[in-house]
């Protein structure tokens, strides 16, 4: 019975067909394109020279605070580890409240609080605001630094840098900066248990009272708070903070590697190869190119329109996916490729990354990629308005990257303006295949015999040290 | 035994609305139902010019053939390989260069696609939708690739990832009967011995109108949106196979069982996964605010007592999840360096039984309130996220309505259900106790 009513409906669905008026052969015509507005937050700047950008949003009854501290790449040394702890020491209690009570005040209010070696966040319920603001203005500024905290976080750093000997993704990384960088490079360097047990007390008082300075920082408030409100609530938290010299800091911009190296790392627990192919080059994030490089690099990698996805993926079925491309950098810009590929199609994969790579360098993206190109970056930056804390984003980026005061307001027009042939140079200025760094973490006994043909093969060890011994035979 | 739980939530109400001043949100939406079944629910925020649309199939790993499991997962790969009138690789591509973006998932319970696009392109999203529930283009090259790309991701997610075997061990023995019992993204064996009929008759029973949830919301306008939605899904026939909804109960337990997984990895870690009643019973509250008594926020019992205080793990979780016929709460921890797993068991199951033995205070009940709050209020910030709880709400609760009372669920909660519920769900008898260690402990034959 129950079979022949559906038996019924779905003809009566079919005979719908026959009177619709849809046109199913093409897609639909777009309606008129939205304006996308940016807004201009509110800005103001204390005496100590603390920048500070408010957002109103009223939507939820919610407030945000983001500081973000901005200063030179450093070389930690034999103290690696600590920019990693420096988050979790300013957390480690405060001069009148103990790391449980001061945990304890947070949770009970149902706020976050967060702290990097260069950043730090609260959010609460508006409801709660001068709490959160007293919790956060105690851990900023009166952190206290116990030794058993120190004690308690080193032993679990160097718990973690174990177990990261295993992890592959987390290998990758570590080795491909120190061979691409070096070890004595801020990019390069890595933690060890040497580093982390050689840190004390003292590293992080002097770090804070070095870099914690409100004249290279930058606050964002966003939420249900008006500007008249939140300039008073920051005269209150802030202005008492002293500003200082903060001491810059110059790093030689590394060599790009000269032939192409590949960099192996045996794990032979590995069912997958973990590729990277990159290298370093230069590009500042104010330099006027960056626009048409990220279209380039949209071609290149972006997501499940990029050249490495359609090849490695949909056409090779080698990979879950495979991506790329340019990140511009104030001290060395780079460009990363990567897949995890099955480890017989290692070198099969390598080779397409690689043939990629070369192809790009060719000038030969098409006005179809172009299009495309454009479209998914300027999407993506309509769909990044949905979230309020954007245009303060927008704000302190172009404050920290130096852009042109506009850079956010005229972005779309100069994605837009963007011709073929421009983009193209662009590729060809940036992209090339040869002189690579090939990075892999795998079980290389299953394909490390045929990759000498792509240059000269190092073997390192997970912690980013080259092997003493020779490769085996 | 429904009236008794009502009475009980009534009285819960009463006391639980006093303590909390902040309300949820609401959402407003709208709701119809198609002939052919299926349910669209829209929402109207016109703050940002975008769209989010999505269709949640009321299909997952549990629907699945015993014989075939992995269907929906692969599913979710197939269905963006094209349709009668999209070609093959045409779907992301085109989602992309209108400047939308897109995505999909599966789980045990259901499969959900979804995109955000600018609104002015509602309707192209809307078409394209249509064509994925009306005659999606499955053929053997596009099988053939997608199966290596699911091998590809099955080594990335599990094989090559420390500790990534965790639910799959977990769910393997903590459900011996129900389908729960094989992972989502199911057997290779399976995926190659299936023939492409066998693909075509699962998307003709689940991929199908009185099977699904379409769910929009972003700047619309109401009575435009439904003109669009009835003339794309209309002619969409209703599904011919037969839904296969288990039904077998996941019996209670009455021993532990205790396994050790040999993995790559340095530090151990120590799982202790309980079975969970079905989502929607009304423990499922009192279950999450447990889980946030144990190891949400800095001050939580299990994050204090075994990361800060003894030392001995460098992180633990809990949390519920909650699946349609009844989940796990699971809760794991990895061993600070030079830890065994039982030191951390112990620890842990000394926690876990002076919850169940004393309770919490007053003081830590306020807390856990204070930061459910703080996360019901705070959810719903994304159009992407209000059509997905719309669609889940619709889905698991028949009510799409049921998001705007998750507060009031939760302010039902008392303090002393969070000990009931830890005294029901956490008994150690019934729980599922891993512990990963390292393959160079492993006993050699």
């Amino acid at each position: 019975m129950k079979k022949i009513s559906i038996y019924l409906l779905a003809m009566a669905g079919t005979c719908l067909t026959a009177f619709a008026q849809v046109d199913r052969s093409s897609y639909p015509e777009p309606g008129p394109a939205p304006r996308i507005n940016i807004g201009d937050p509110a800005t103001f700047t204390l005496d100590n020279g603390l920048k500070v950008f408010v957002v109103e949003n009223h939507k939820l009854p919610r407030v945000t605070y983001s500081l973000v501290i901005d200063r030179d790449p450093i070389l930690e040394g034999d103290k690696a580890g600590l920019t990693t702890l420096m988050g979790d020491m300013l957390m480690g209690g405060t001069t009148s409240r103990s790391k449980d009570e001061l945990d304890e005040a947070i949770d009970r209010i149902g706020a976050r609080i967060g702290v990097t070696s260069t950043s730090a966040t609260a959010s609460s319920l508006k409801k709660y605001n001068g709490q959160l603001l007293d919790l956060f203005a105690d851990v900023l500024f009166h952190p206290a630094f116990p030794p058993s905290e120190l004690d308690k976080l080193k032993k679990q750093l160097i718990s973690s840098l174990a177990a990261a000997k295993d992890d592959p993704s987390s290998i990758i990384g570590v080795v491909r900066n120190a061979a691409m960088y070096g070890k004595d490079h801020p990019y390069g360097e890595t933690e060890t248990e040497t580093t982390v047990q050689n840190l004390q007390v003292a590293d992080f008082k002097a770090y804070y009272n070095t870099y914690f300075k409100p004249n290279v920082a930058y606050l964002a408030i966003v939420g249900d708070i008006t500007v008249a409100e939140a300039r008073d609530l920051v005269e209150r938290y802030f202005a008492g903070w002293q500003k200082g010299e903060v001491p810059t800091h110059e790093w030689p911009t590394p060599p790009s590697p000269q032939g192409t190296k590949v960099v192996l790392v045996n794990r032979p627990a590995s069912a997958q190869s973990v590729i990277n192919v990159g290298y370093p080059l230069d590009l500042k994030p104010n330099n006027p190119d960056v626009i048409a490089v990220n279209v380039v690099s949209r071609v290149l990698g972006g997501g499940s329109s990029g050249r490495l996805f359609l090849n490695l993926r949909e056409d090779k079925g080698y990979t879950y996916g495979a991506y790329g491309g340019v990140t511009p950098d104030e001290l060395v810009a780079s460009l990363n490729t990567s897949a995890s590929v099955r480890n017989p199609v290692t070198d099969s994969a390598t080779h397409e990354i690689i043939h990629e790579l070369e192809r790009m360098g060719k000038k030969t993206i098409t006005q179809e990629e172009l299009d495309l190109a454009k479209a998914a970056l300027a999407g993506s930056f309509g769909r990044s308005l949905e979230q309020p804390s954007t245009i303060a984003r927008f704000a302190i980026n172009t404050e920290l990257q130096k852009l042109p005061k506009d850079f956010y307001k005229n972005y779309l027009q100069n994605l837009d303006k963007l011709t073929l042939a421009q983009v193209n140079d662009i590729a060809a200025k940036y992209v090339h295949g040869d002189n690579v760094q090939i990075t892999i973490v795998g079980k290389t006994d299953d394909f490390a015999d045929r990759m000498d043909t792509f240059g000269e093969v190092q073997y390192y060890t997970p912690t980013g040290d080259p092997e003493v011994k020779e490769p085996r035979p | 035994m429904r009236k008794t739980l009502f009475i009980t939530a009534l009285a819960g109400l009463l006391w639980g609305t006093a303590g909390v001043a902040t309300a949820q949100n609401r959402i407003e939406f709208k709701e119809f139902r198609l002939e052919n079944g299926l349910t669209v629910l829209m929402h109207r925020d016109n703050t940002t010019p975008i769209v989010a649309v999505s269709v949640m199939y009321h299909v997952g790993s549990k629907n699945e053939n015993p014989a075939r499991t992995g269907f929906a997962h692969f599913f979710e790969h197939l269905l963006f390989e094209g349709t009668e009138n999209i070609g093959r690789g045409e779907f992301m591509k085109k989602i992309e260069s209108i400047g939308g973006t897109l995505n999909a998932y599966t789980s045990n319970d259901i499969t959900y696609y979804h995109e955000v696009v600018p609104a002015n392109y509602l309707e192209t999203a809307l078409y394209m939708e249509s064509e994925r529930m009306l005659h999606a283009k499955i053929d053997s090259v596009g099988v053939e690739t997608q199966r290596n790309v699911v091998k590809e991701e099955m080594r990335q997610r599990y094989d090559n990832q420390p500790y990534g075997t965790i639910l799959r061990e977990t769910f393997k023995r903590s459900h011996q009967v129900h389908p729960y019992h094989w992972p989502v993204i199911g057997s290779l064996d399976h995926l190659n011995a299936a023939t492409l009929d066998e693909f075509m008759q699962f998307y003709r029973t689940y991929y199908v109108p009185n099977n699904a949830v379409l769910s929009i919301a972003g700047d619309i306008d109401y009575a435009q949106t439904e003109t669009w939605v009835r003339q794309y899904f209309s002619e969409i026939p209703v599904g011919i196979g037969t839904i296969n909804r288990p039904q077998v109960t996941e019996p209670k337990r009455t021993q532990e069982i205790k396994d050790v997984v040999y993995d790559n990895i340095q530090l151990p870690a120590v799982v202790l996964a309980y079975n969970l009643p079905p989502k929607k019973h009304p423990d499922t509250y009192a279950l999450n605010m447990l889980s946030t008594f144990l190891t949400g926020g800095n001050s939580s019992l299990l994050t204090k007592e075994l990361v800060d205080n003894q030392q001995k793990a460098v992180g633990v979780a809990a949390f519920p999840l909650d699946l349609e016929d009844g989940g796990v709460f699971l809760t794991y921890a990895i061993a600070n360096m030079g830890i065994t797993a039982d030191t951390v068991q112990r620890a842990l199951d000394e926690q876990i039984q002076k919850v169940i033995a004393g309770g919490i205070t007053e003081a830590d009940f306020q807390k856990l309130k204070a930061q459910t709050e703080n996360d019901v209020v705070s959810r719903h910030g994304s159009m992407a996220g209000i059509a997905e709880s719309l669609a889940g709400a619709k889905t698991f609760f028949g009510d799409a309505d049921e998001i705007n009372r998750e507060m009031e669920n939760y302010n039902r909660v008392t303090r002393e259900d969070i000990q009931r519920v830890a005294r029901e769900y956490l008994a150690p008898e019934s729980r599922v106790v891993l512990h990963y260690l390292p393959k160079s402990e492993e006993p050699k034959p």
